[in-house]
């Protein structure tokens, strides 16, 4: 399975778009994903997170029925309290004469450090010192590893680099084929000059990054820069658009877009050669396997899909249904009675989980819709206004997953009647996302 | 002159031959309208039973047909009623009730009741009544329609009562909950 290691806020955000795109089934791959920030992680993605956890059929697995599932790992680099001097030299201030100004100016020195870091990467190895695990950097075995980030930012500006090194180095030291490549965002939104941050330091970052990539990083296979010194500037989202419903890029050439796609290309691309230079290592163009009209398309459907499963209460019309295969087709019948099996081994008896569909219909409305401030699975995509007309017999065309009923299923994770009502929600919400038309 | 008298006594016999065909149309004869009552009340029984059947099995075979493309089909008991009453009531009332009075009788279904029919309900002619004798003896079965659409009404709610038990007793031996204790997990 290919690994995904993004870094820093940017990084969140192509991770973020990257994960949306696996649950409408336009990307099919699953893939290991590794998100490192200073910052709070993403909402969005903490839910898809705990989302996959649920699809699980065993808790030592990273499968549900029919498919093998994405690996999601979220790591917050909790930043100390303070400043850099006070961390080095043990005094707010540090002296003039203290070998940590010999790395800091004074204004990096005194930066507080749990506010952020405000586009400065060196104050990333002040944070970070061992917090990253070898486990969590481990290279994909035969697979793609790719780092995605920003070089112009605090966080990513300051940890890409030693990643990637010491990915390289993993994967010497574990003897792991893995190429390890990297989606470099440059200059690809306006700074914000009301934080202190000016333009000459974000140049001074991207510069500083590329020139230690290219004089330290053998390692690195192959790698696309977005954005940069010549390339279009685009509104950073807010932490408000960042929320429920984040919109999507609007172009194809959007910056954010163009990262997603070369994630994916680098993902997958097993034709491109080593190079020895280090320059020719950029990819400048490629074909992506999808588009954005597609991707939208994509996601008209699967939002009508799943809007459908929860309002016309599917299952409630399924369990009353003398006619079930003729409308609802084989398999999605026998994906529920199969859950409903669990929940009746799980729930201690046929004659307690008669209202084992009702209740899983329940959990559908639940998982979409979210509850209070916490995130339904609806949250996660862009609110779109009008959306595809779902018939019926449409969810008869949703590939659902052939059921093996003689497969174990782990007695720890469904452990009754409610929470296999859940679980049977999630599955019922995952296929409908992904292979819903 | 013989010719003129001979010219108006042929005139007077063919008005008068002319008017008695005439007044024989307006006012049929109890006997025919006895026997066109008859015709009438059995097609409204035979519409009373057909009603009651077709909308139990449009009821069950609804979903098969319209299950795929449509909400309400693909809800069992949404759709069973909507087949009674939606579809097979206004169905059997328009055949029933309003088709004499929008195209007349004798034709097409009501070829077998003349035409003059509907001017027997201004007259006394010992009306067996509906559903042989049980409800409105002797009033016309063509002047009680408000009788005949409760009573098509009634024969619809009645087929989609049926239809329910049946589509309820086709779920406990072939639904989804038979099929799920059919397997072992």
């Amino acid at each position: 399975m290919s690994k995904v290691v993004a870094i820093g806020g940017t990084g969140q955000l192509i991770a973020y778009h990257y994960l949306q795109l696996y649950l409408l089934g336009v990307v099919q791959e699953p893939f290991e994903l590794v998100v490192i920030d200073t910052d709070k992680i993403l909402d969005g993605i903490t839910r898809i997170q705990t989302f996959l956890s649920l699809l699980r059929t065993n808790e030592g697995q990273n499968r549900t029925l029919g498919a093998e599932l994405p690996v999601v790992t979220t790591h917050r680099i909790s930043a100390p309290e303070g400043n850099a001097f006070e961390l080095l030299s043990g005094q707010k201030n540090a002296p003039l004469d203290h070998p940590v100004r010999a790395f800091f100016d004074r204004e990096t020195g005194q930066q507080p450090l749990a506010q952020g870091l405000f586009a400065r990467p060196a104050l990333s190895s002040v944070v970070s010192p061992q917090q990253l695990s070898d486990g969590l950097l481990m290279p994909a075995k035969d697979a793609m590893t790719v780092a995605v980030g920003s070089i112009i930012g605090g966080t990513s500006g300051g940890l890409l680099d030693p990643i990637i090194d010491r990915m390289g180095l993993l994967a010497d030291r574990h003897d792991i084929k893995s190429r390890i490549r990297a989606v470099l965002f440059g200059q690809y939104f306006a700074p914000d000059e009301g934080r202190g941050i000016q333009i000459v330091r974000l140049q001074s970052n991207e510069l500083l990054v590329m020139r230690a990539a290219r004089e330290a990083l053998d390692r690195l296979d192959l790698f696309h820069v977005v954005g940069g010194p010549d390339g279009p500037r685009v509104k950073r989202l807010t932490d408000k658009e960042k929320d429920k419903g984040m919109p999507w890029p609007d172009s194809e050439s959007h910056p954010v877009w163009d990262g997603v796609k070369a994630l994916d290309f680098l993902l997958n691309d097993t034709v491109m050669p080593f190079r020895d230079r280090f320059e020719d290592r950029e990819v400048t163009s490629f074909d992506a396997r999808f588009d954005l009209k597609r991707a939208r398309q994509r996601l008209s459907f699967a939002l009508a899909m799943a809007r459908a499963l929860v309002s016309q209460r599917v299952l409630d019309h399924m369990v009353v249904e003398p006619w079930l295969r003729p409308i609802w087709g084989k398999k999605l019948p026998d994906l529920i009675s199969h859950y409903w099996r669990i929940a009746a081994k799980a729930g201690g008896g046929w004659e307690r989980v008669g209202s084992f569909p009702g209740d899983a219909q329940g959990q559908i409305e639940t998982l979409w819709v979210g509850q209070g401030d916490d995130w339904g699975i609806g949250d996660i995509f862009p609110s779109l206004a009008a959306v595809h007309a779902v018939k019926p017999g449409g969810f008869a065309r949703v590939q659902w997953p052939e059921v093996d009923s003689s497969a174990p299923w782990d007695r720890r994770l469904f452990v009754s009647a409610d929470e296999t009502a859940r679980r049977t929600a999630a599955v019922l919400l995952f296929w409908s996302l992904r292979t819903g038309v | 002159m013989n010719r003129y008298r001979a010219a108006s006594c042929a005139g007077l016999i063919g008005g008068f031959a002319i008017a008695t065909l005439v007044y024989g149309q307006v006012l049929p004869r109890r006997t025919e309208c006895f026997q066109w009552d008859q015709a009438y009340g059995q097609m409204v029984l035979f519409s009373v039973i057909g009603a009651a059947i077709t909308a139990t099995v449009l009821g069950l075979t609804i979903g098969l047909l319209f299950g795929r493309h449509f909400w309400w089909a693909a809800s069992p008991r949404k759709r069973i009623w909507v087949a009674a009453l939606l579809v097979v009531y206004p169905l059997a009332e328009f055949i029933v009730v309003l088709w004499p009075r929008i195209f007349g009788f004798g034709r097409l279904l009501f070829s077998s009741i003349d035409a003059r029919y509907a001017d027997c309900q201004a007259m006394a002619f010992s009306a067996p009544g509906l559903l042989g004798g049980i409800i409105g003896q002797g009033v016309a079965a063509y002047g009680q329609w408000q009788v005949i659409s409760a009573l098509l009404l009634g024969a619809c709610a009645v087929g989609g009562l049926l239809a329910w038990i049946l589509s309820e007793l086709f779920v406990r031996a072939l639904g989804l909950e038979r099929i799920a204790q059919g397997g072992e997990a």
